[in-house]
C-alpha cells in the first residue's frame, strides 16, 4: 500500500469516526479502501448497522412512540408520490414542492443507499414480508436531521408503494455546526444512564431467549428478578426494543426452526416439537398452524 | 423453471443419501464425526442465501448434531439480516463450531459475529486446521 493509499484510508476512517460521534449511523465506508483498511472499514461498517439497531429514543419506552410521526409513500423510482404535514414540515417545504421530487434529493447520499438496500430486501424475500427499520438522514439548505422509522410494502393493482412512517431524533443546524441536540427531550426524572442500564438488561434477555429456545422460558416476574429489572419495565421496553413480547418471540423463533427442520430433516415431527421445548404435539400443531397456515405434516 | 427444480429435487434426494455436498455457496462433507463446511466466495450474502445453506446442511445431517469446523479463509460479508440468521438458525444441530481463517484475515470479522451474535454454541476462532479440529473433538460424538 503506498502512502497516498495509506492517507486516504485513514482520512476515510476518521471520518467514519466522526459522523458515528455526531449519531449518524446510517454512514457506511465505501468497499474501494485497500488492504487492512478494506477489513477494518467492513467492521466499522458492521459496528455502524448494529449501532442503529441499538439506538432507542428515550421517549420509547414512555407510552407516547413516535408521538410526532412523519409518512411519506415513493414508488420503485424512489419518487414521492405522497407526504403528511409533519413531512413537509420537516423538510421546511410546501407539500406541492416535494411531491413528485425524488427521495435522493433530499436524503444523505448514505442514506440513500441504505433504503435502497432494504428495498432490494422487499423484492428478495418471498412470504411474509418482512417490517424494515431505517436510520435516516435528511438534508435540506440549513439543517442535516437523523430520524428513525419503519418502511412497508404496499401492492397493488397499479404497482408497488413504500409507505415510510418515522420521527426525527436530531437536528444539526448547518448554519452553526454546533452538536446536535435532541428534537424530543427526557421525560422529566428519567435518568438516561438508568435508561441504558434498562436497555442493556432488556437486551440480555433477549439473548437469553435465543440461547433457549429448546426449553419452556420462566415467568417473566422470574426473568425480571433474573436480570434485575423492573416487570412492567421488561414487558413495556422489550415491545418497544423488538416489536414483539417476550413470549412471541420465543415462540417464533421455535416455530422457524421447526420448520427449518421439518423441511430439511426426517425427524418426525413428534420429536421436532418436543426437542424445541413444546409440551404437547396438538399445542405445536396448533401454534404451527396459526403460524404457517397449515400443519407441519404439510412441510414434509 | 419446472424442468430445473425437477433437477434441483433430483440431485438433493441423491446426495441426501451422501456425506458430500457442494453448491455455489459452500462444499459440505461430514468425516470422522465432524462437519467440513468450507464456504466459497459470495458476493451478495443476503438473508435468503443464509437460508439455503442452514437448509443444506440440515439435510445432509439427517438429525444428527455435529461440532462444524467452518472454513471461512474464502472472506465472506453476509449482511446484518443474513449474520442474525447464521446465528440462531445456523447453530441448529451443531455441537460447537471452529471458524478457521488466513491469519490476519477476517479474523477481526468472525470475532465480532462470535461477540455481537453470539451464537448459542461453543466457537472459537482458528489459523491451522490442526488447532480447529483440536477444539472440536470434545464435542464428537
Amino acid at each position: 500500500m503506498n502512502e497516498e493509499q495509506q492517507k486516504e484510508g485513514l482520512t476515510a476512517i476518521e471520518e467514519m469516526i466522526h459522523e458515528l460521534a455526531k449519531g449518524n449511523f446510517s454512514y457506511r465506508l465505501p468497499s474501494t479502501l485497500e488492504g487492512e483498511f478494506s477489513e477494518l472499514s467492513f467492521l466499522l461498517n458492521l459496528l455502524a448497522e448494529e449501532l442503529s439497531g441499538f439506538f432507542v429514543p428515550s421517549h420509547l419506552l414512555d407510552d407516547q412512540a413516535f408521538p410526532y410521526s412523519f409518512l411519506f409513500v415513493l414508488d420503485t423510482n424512489y419518487c414521492i408520490r405522497g407526504v403528511n404535514e409533519a413531512f413537509s414540515g420537516l423538510l421546511g417545504q410546501s407539500r406541492e414542492a416535494i411531491v413528485g421530487r425524488t427521495i435522493a434529493e433530499f436524503l444523505d447520499p448514505y442514506s440513500f443507499q441504505q433504503l435502497e438496500q432494504a428495498f432490494t430486501q422487499f423484492t428478495k424475500e418471498e412470504g411474509v414480508v418482512p417490517l424494515i427499520r431505517l436510520l435516516l438522514t435528511f438534508r435540506t439548505p440549513i439543517s442535516r436531521i437523523e430520524s428513525w422509522g419503519y418502511c412497508h410494502v404496499l401492492s397493488g393493482l397499479k404497482g408497488q408503494y413504500y409507505f415510510i412512517r418515522g420521527t426525527q431524533l436530531f437536528v444539526t443546524d448547518l448554519s452553526t455546526e454546533h452538536r446536535p441536540q435532541a428534537s424530543i427531550p427526557l421525560k422529566s426524572g428519567t435518568s438516561v444512564l438508568q435508561l441504558r442500564l434498562d436497555i442493556e438488561k432488556i437486551r440480555k434477555v433477549y439473548q437469553y431467549i435465543l440461547a433457549h429456545l429448546h426449553e419452556p422460558l420462566p415467568s417473566l416476574s422470574t426473568l425480571a428478578r433474573r436480570f434485575l429489572v423492573n416487570e412492567y419495565k421488561l414487558k413495556k421496553g422489550f415491545k418497544a426494543l423488538y416489536h414483539t413480547t417476550i413470549f412471541k418471540l420465543h415462540l417464533e423463533k421455535r416455530l422457524t426452526q421447526a420448520l427449518v427442520m421439518i423441511q430439511n430433516s426426517p425427524t418426525s415431527l413428534k420429536v421436532i416439537a418436543h426437542s424445541l421445548g413444546f409440551k404437547s404435539y396438538p399445542h405445536f400443531s396448533k401454534v404451527f398452524k396459526d403460524k404457517y397456515g397449515h400443519p407441519p405434516s404439510y412441510y414434509r | 423453471l419446472f424442468k430445473n427444480q425437477n433437477i434441483y429435487y433430483l440431485l438433493t434426494s441423491i446426495t441426501s443419501f451422501m456425506d458430500f455436498f457442494k453448491h455455489e455457496y459452500a462444499e459440505l462433507s461430514l468425516h470422522d464425526g465432524i462437519l467440513y463446511f468450507k464456504y466459497c466466495s459470495i458476493p451478495d450474502f443476503h438473508l435468503g442465501i443464509a437460508q439455503k445453506i442452514v437448509a443444506d446442511r440440515i439435510r445432509l445431517q439427517r438429525e444428527q448434531a455435529f461440532p462444524v469446523l467452518c472454513d471461512l479463509r474464502e472472506a465472506v460479508q453476509p449482511s446484518l439480516e443474513a449474520r442474525k440468521y447464521l446465528a440462531v438458525e445456523g447453530s441448529l444441530l451443531t455441537t460447537a463450531v471452529a471458524y478457521l481463517v488466513r491469519p490476519q484475515h477476517s479474523e477481526r470479522l468472525v470475532q465480532f459475529f462470535i461477540q455481537v451474535d453470539q451464537p448459542p454454541v461453543p466457537s472459537g476462532v482458528f489459523t491451522t486446521e490442526a488447532a480447529a479440529l483440536a477444539f472440536l473433538t470434545p464435542f464428537k460424538r
